[in-house]
């Protein structure tokens, strides 16, 4: 279902020398599989959610997603493919202040075929299903990190994306949250879902199902 | 999908509100203040236009040492034997000083009423009356003169008195009209020989000549003519007139250049803090945007749709304050910049005058560069990697 196929990806420094941070990467995650990446910062875990989501481009190889080559997708498929494909969480959340919890949920389909009710009804749902119903009007600036992790989640699964990328996503939650966010990822495997996490936290080969795991080493 | 995108970006403006009511204040002071000035402009040269309808085709003065002075009435003959002249009449002008008010009044007398030149007085005086005959007592005054009478004797004429103490009792019978004002707002305008008497100019002596010619090809000759006849003459047409008063404006308009480089520096350093780039709580938006699907066409379009709401309707209430600045209140404190003092303040109103050159300046100004301003940087960052913005 997603294919590395000889992947390299660099990156230029400021002094103009290139760090790379991949080198003839390759993996392959089937459908419905529950990937761990795991390695210290720097070692290229956000770079391979990255790519898989279309917003880098590698500078050699190619990746294959449901069958698509991704590599060289222009900046307009791109996007169309993360709202088709992805579900992002980001390791800060990255919700948008000033808009209430329903608005935030509501932003990866103001591009969709959606209409305004339709949008509203998928989000008041998600936020029933999930039991955050109360917070629906709540500005997300007001939001404790617990749910604020668990609003970022709603908004990577509004758009019904089959994957889930999710950056250090226990990054800055306590171990109760990790613990719940890590049941969050169960319930969306269980779904069908295929799910790639990136972290270095420790409590993801504790308490995760996983069907994969891959430890990255630091490049230098 | 657009109108969903539409109201991200009225709601986008209201989260930043106090942003972009700072923002939005700047463009309208912004437009405010050029609009104020070039209405003023373009009605004044409107007016000016009217007033130089009003002067005589072309005046003749006499020089002497470079100085004007008496002129012999009796050239007049000879200059009604160049052809093209149809009529050349003395005309007398002086000050008088008008005790009752502290004021000094310009006179100008005349004989002009029952020949060619009625036609142009009447576009400059209202209420003419083709019945009414320049008669020896009677005076056409500027809006300014009247209302100093009424206000100083609560009469409708004035008792003139010379140096050799006669008095001349010369009524009102017209007066100017407001957009003639700036020029003739402190002008009697009477029948030459009256003023004769009240200016003690001597017999066969005139200020000066004027000459009306009904063909405006003929200018030109004539003028070469006069050259060749009286050399000692300073020719003054009516276009050299329009020429002086735009020049007259226009200097004074120099007080406005600074007003409007002050304004301009103001919008331009907030230009310039918008074209040096986004701050990180845009770029994050931008990114995080792209990153959960958007498309930069998406973003350009919401951001675009933001900065026009913005700065149209900034535009339009920039242009609405000038509007009723100008034309209602009748631009206080900014129209005395525009205008000389002769020896009472010319107060008359202002007349709208549409010109879409102004608008379409104003509009560049202030719309085109400001969107310019917000929308090079957001195209810039909303079409590079969108993972930049939200590690």
């Amino acid at each position: 279902m997603i294919e590395f196929k000889h992947i390299d990806k660099r990156f230029q420094l400021k002094n103009g020398s290139f760090l790379k941070v991949l080198n003839d990467f390759n993996l392959h995650v089937e459908k419905n599989d529950l990937l761990l990446i795991k390695g210290v910062s720097g070692c290229g875990k956000s770079t391979i959610l990255n790519i898989c989501a279309a917003l880098q481009k590698p500078n050699f190889g190619e990746i294959i997603v449901n069958g698509e080559s991704i590599s060289k997708l222009s900046d307009s498929f791109a996007s169309e493919f993360r709202l088709k494909n992805i579900g992002f969480i980001f390791q800060k959340h990255n919700l948008l202040t000033g808009q209430s919890v329903l608005q935030n949920l509501a932003i990866p389909l103001l591009v969709s075929n959606y209409t305004l009710a339709q949008i509203e009804k998928k989000a008041t749902d998600l936020l029933d299903k999930f039991e955050l119903l109360n917070l629906k009007d709540e500005p997300v600036e007001n939001l404790s990190g617990g749910e604020s992790a668990r609003v970022a989640i709603l908004r990577a699964l509004i758009n019904d994306a089959n994957i889930i990328l999710a950056d250090e996503p226990t990054a800055n939650l306590d171990l109760g949250l990790s613990e719940l966010f890590i049941s969050y990822m169960h319930l969306l495997k269980d779904e069908g879902k295929t799910i790639i996490i990136s972290t270095h936290d420790d409590i993801f080969e504790k308490r995760c199902n996983y069907t994969n795991i891959l430890n990255l080493k630091k490049k230098t | 999908m657009e109108n969903k995108l539409f109201l991200y970006a009225l709601h986008s403006l209201k989260r930043r509100f106090y942003k972009n009511f700072s923002i939005s204040l700047v463009l309208v002071f912004l437009v405010f203040i050029l609009f104020s000035v070039l209405f003023i402009k373009t009605s004044l040269e409107h007016e000016l236009s009217i007033s130089a309808d009003g002067m005589p085709d072309i005046t003749l003065q006499k020089l002497q040492g470079g100085k004007s002075v008496l002129v012999d009435t009796s050239r007049i003959d000879k200059l009604l034997n160049i052809q093209g002249i149809s009529q050349a009449v003395p005309r007398n002008w002086g000050y008088y000083f008008f005790e009752p008010s502290d004021a000094n009044f310009i006179i100008v007398g005349f004989d002009a009423f029952d020949g060619n030149f009625q036609s142009s007085l009447k576009k400059v005086i209202e209420n003419l009356d083709d019945k009414i005959k320049f008669n020896k007592d009677g005076m056409i005054v500027g809006v300014g003169v009247k209302k100093l009478i009424e206000q100083s004797t609560g009469l409708n004429y004035i008792n003139f008195i010379n140096n050799k103490l006669d008095i001349y009792k010369v009524p009102i019978i017209a007066t100017f009209t407001t957009q003639s004002s700036i020029f003739s707002n402190d002008v009697i305008l009477m029948p030459y020989n009256l003023s004769k008497q009240i200016l003690e100019i001597p017999d066969n002596k005139a200020t000066d000549i004027v000459l009306k010619i009904p063909n405006p090809d003929e200018i030109p000759t004539v003028i070469k003519k006069i050259n060749e006849m009286y050399p000692d003459f300073r020719i003054i047409t009516q276009e050299s007139l329009r020429i002086g008063y735009k020049n007259i404006f226009d200097y004074e308009s120099g007080i406005f250049i600074t007003l409007f480089i002050v304004v301009l520096f103001a919008f331009f350093v907030l230009v310039y803090d918008k074209a040096s780039g986004l701050n990180e709580s845009e770029k994050s938006e931008i990114s995080i945007l792209k990153a959960i699907g958007w498309k930069s066409s998406d973003i350009i379009y919401i951001k675009t749709m933001e900065n026009l709401i913005l700065s149209i309707s900034s535009f339009l209430i920039g242009f609405a304050f000038a509007y009723f600045y100008v034309y209602i209140f009748n631009a206080p404190i900014l129209k005395r910049l525009f205008l000389g003092y002769s020896n009472i303040y010319p107060n008359f109103n202002l007349v709208f005058n549409l010109d879409i050159s102004i608008i379409t300046i104003v509009f560049f100004l202030s719309v085109c560069i400001y969107l310019g301003a917000v929308l090079i940087p957001t195209y810039k960052c909303a079409v590079v990697d969108a993972e930049e913005g939200i590690r």
